[in-house]
């Protein structure tokens, strides 16, 4: 498994941040290169709640299914994924003054077949440190303006 | 003459890349700006070095220009009704605001965007440039990634 992972602060209520981070609709808006999650089911977000999801990395599309395996608001979100890419999303949350900070943590492991689509792994862990500070960044954008 | 073989070449590779990919995977096609003046530019210089062709280099020349001058996508395979929901998505999504006026889209007060419906399901997306906000920004993002998530 390789790791990737960043943190920011957000100048908005912990509980709001939680609300808009959690929920896999909003994902494609702040993840870069995250494609789409569709079949989200069920509608409520928590532990159980099921999705498919398509990413772009390098120009290859990679697909696969995920799973939220823990949910404890407004502090943490587990996400687990499989398919193309088998990874977990850890998005923990704690009260900084008025704001919140933001941590994620993505374990991540790409299938060999993905993997020989794929040239360099080295820049494969590039994409994914700079996904991680990128979708942090995106989520400061739509949160606090 | 080699000019117009590396052109020709170039075209079909292009021509690969824009439109075979995604109508393999029945994703419709989207050229943004620079990929949209090369691969004019691209079929303007093969043109160019047909004499019978010139006038239509001439022309694709002039296109590229205005693209190149107004940032512009092309879409093709999605209706204008489906471009104009997939932008009403993407605020939605990154919480910008947007307004609909003289045919046309604000979006977070700042940026300026146009959808023409060309023929049947081609499609151009103008922005007005200058001063785009950051939230502008990524809302074009997802805007493209929503318009890319039909299927044709």
């Amino acid at each position: 498994m390789t790791k990737a992972s960043s943190s920011i602060t957000i100048n908005k209520p912990i509980k709001e941040v939680f609300e808009y981070m959690a929920s896999p609709h909003n994902g494609p808006a702040f993840i870069p290169n995250l494609n789409e999650n569709e079949n989200i089911f069920p509608e409520k977000d928590g532990v159980g709640q099921k999705f498919d999801w398509r990413f772009n990395m390098a120009g290859v599309d990679l697909r696969g299914k995920a799973e939220v395996t823990e949910y404890t608001p407004p502090t943490k979100v587990v996400i687990a994924s499989h398919g193309d890419a088998d990874s977990t999303w850890t998005y923990t949350l704690e009260e900084a003054g008025a704001g919140t900070k933001v941590s994620v943590e993505i374990d991540y492991e790409l299938a060999e077949t993905a993997l020989q689509r794929i040239a360099n792994k080295a820049i494969i862990s590039k994409i994914a440190q700079k996904t991680t500070e990128q979708m942090l960044d995106n989520l400061k954008t739509i949160l606090e303006s | 003459m080699w000019i117009f073989y590396i052109a020709l070449s170039l075209f079909i590779l292009f021509t690969a890349y824009f439109f075979v990919l995604p109508l393999s995977k029945k994703r419709p096609v989207l050229i943004k700006q620079n990929g949209l003046v090369t691969y004019c530019a691209i079929l303007a210089a093969a043109l160019y070095s047909l004499q019978t062709a010139m006038p239509f280099s001439i022309t694709i020349a002039v296109i590229a220009f205005f693209v190149f001058i107004f940032k512009t996508w092309f879409v093709y395979g999605v209706t204008e009704i489906m471009i104009s929901d997939a932008l009403s998505k993407a605020a939605s999504a990154t919480r910008a605001s947007i307004e609909n006026n003289d045919g046309g889209y604000k979006i977070d007060n700042n940026l300026r965007i146009r959808i023409h419906k060309i023929m049947g399901r081609i499609s151009i997306v103008s922005f007005k440039k200058g001063g785009e906000s950051k939230k502008a920004k990524l809302t074009v993002v997802v805007f493209k990634k929503f318009i890319q998530n039909y299927f044709v």
